[in-house]
């Protein structure tokens, strides 16, 4: 990853930085460079263009989202080539090794929980993406900066006043967007898998109880391959990856409103005190 | 005759239904008990209707209505391209 941009290298640095270098020979998977494009746009309503292997595949945004054009770059990558892992929509976090897998279209407080999880000592393995090994049914953590959206930004904030966010990013195109920087306990973790343990489909609804409930395993199947970027793409691989991920989790539904007390039941259910719901 | 459009269907058995995946057309169906077996009995080669009924009826006499629960299910199948009608 390369950029001339240096408020962009700093949160790059803050982000992301590894207390130790990477050991050589690493095999590179992307060559990113981040930077503004030559000519009248350097100068009137600047831009910042994404490039991967020297290619730009999407038009350049306003230079003042520099940050979450990267991240939505580096999604984008990901979804783009780690087919050799099944991609879940999904965040994901863990207590002591054991994986709370909450997958979840665009609203469903995914991100949220995960970051409100994290904040109260869950480990961060994802937010968005949730990478499955389908030969040992694992899961790859990815700790990254959480984008939290809108109200999102404000109840965290509210649940957590000492949260590390980044700048707000004003006017980008999924709106208001800061950054909650993964904690370091994480960061640290990042080269060790966790084993799925719980498959929770949250769905926020404002003003609703908090409702946890079982959910059959088809319709959990079903759920899940819905949820799972790359399912189809996988054929065969996917179907029986995800058969056994649904055969080693207990599967719920989870509505919510209020972010306290949904962590705390999450964190009842995994401590294997499994809430009663209301 | 009824035969099944491929030997390598992947099935997964959970306590309410079973989930298949087709190899052939890579879509994953959800399916209830009758077309479940209807699929095990066309496994090893095609059957006529009066076949596939003998079968799944071993001893017992099969009421007219069942017989068109088979018929209807094998052509639920047949639209979802697991098994094709033969001449």
């Amino acid at each position: 990853m390369s950029t001339p941009l240096a408020e962009l290298s700093s949160l790059l640095a803050r982000y992301y930085a590894r207390p130790d270098p990477l050991p050589g020979g690493q095999f590179i998977d992307f060559d990113l460079r981040v930077s503004r494009p030559v000519g009248l746009r350097r100068w009137v309503r600047p831009q910042v263009q994404f490039e991967v292997d020297s290619v730009r595949p999407f038009e350049p945004h306003p230079l003042e989202n520099a940050f979450p054009m990267f991240e939505w770059g580096l999604n984008w990558c990901i979804a783009t080539s780690a087919h050799r892992h099944m991609m879940l929509h999904a965040g994901i976090v863990a207590f002591d090794d054991r994986a709370m897998i909450l997958p979840g279209t665009p609203g469903s407080g995914k991100s949220t929980l995960s970051a409100a999880l994290q904040l109260r000592g869950a480990r961060l393995l994802s937010d968005e993406f949730g990478l499955v090994r389908p030969e040992r049914i694992d899961l790859l953590p990815m700790p990254r900066g959480i984008p939290l959206k809108n109200a999102s930004i404000e109840a965290i904030l509210e649940f957590a006043p000492d949260a590390d966010l980044g700048p707000t990013y004003p006017n980008t195109r999924k709106g208001r967007i800061r950054h909650l920087r993964p904690q370091q306990f994480s960061r640290d973790r990042q080269d060790r898998p966790a084993t799925p343990r719980w498959l929770v489909f949250p769905k926020y609804r404002a003003g609703a109880p908090e409702q946890l409930r079982r959910l059959d395993k088809i319709e959990a199947f079903r759920q899940l391959a819905f949820n799972c970027f790359n399912y189809r793409l996988l054929g065969g691989v996917a179907f029986q990856a995800v058969t056994e991920l649904i055969n080693s989790v207990d599967c719920y539904t989870f509505q919510f409103s209020r972010l306290s007390r949904a962590v705390e039941q999450l964190q009842a259910l995994a401590a294997d005190r499994e809430p009663g719901s209301g | 005759m009824w035969a099944r459009t491929t030997a390598d269907l992947a099935f997964a058995e959970f306590d309410t239904a079973t989930v298949t995946f087709d190899p052939l057309t890579g879509e994953t169906w959800f399916l209830n008990d009758l077309p479940v077996l209807l699929l095990e009995t066309l496994e090893q080669h095609p059957l006529s209707i009066d076949d596939i009924i003998a079968r799944l009826a071993g001893d017992l006499p099969l009421q007219a209505d069942q017989r068109e629960a088979v018929l209807a299910a094998l052509h639920h199948l047949e639209q979802s391209e697991l098994v094709q009608s033969l001449p």
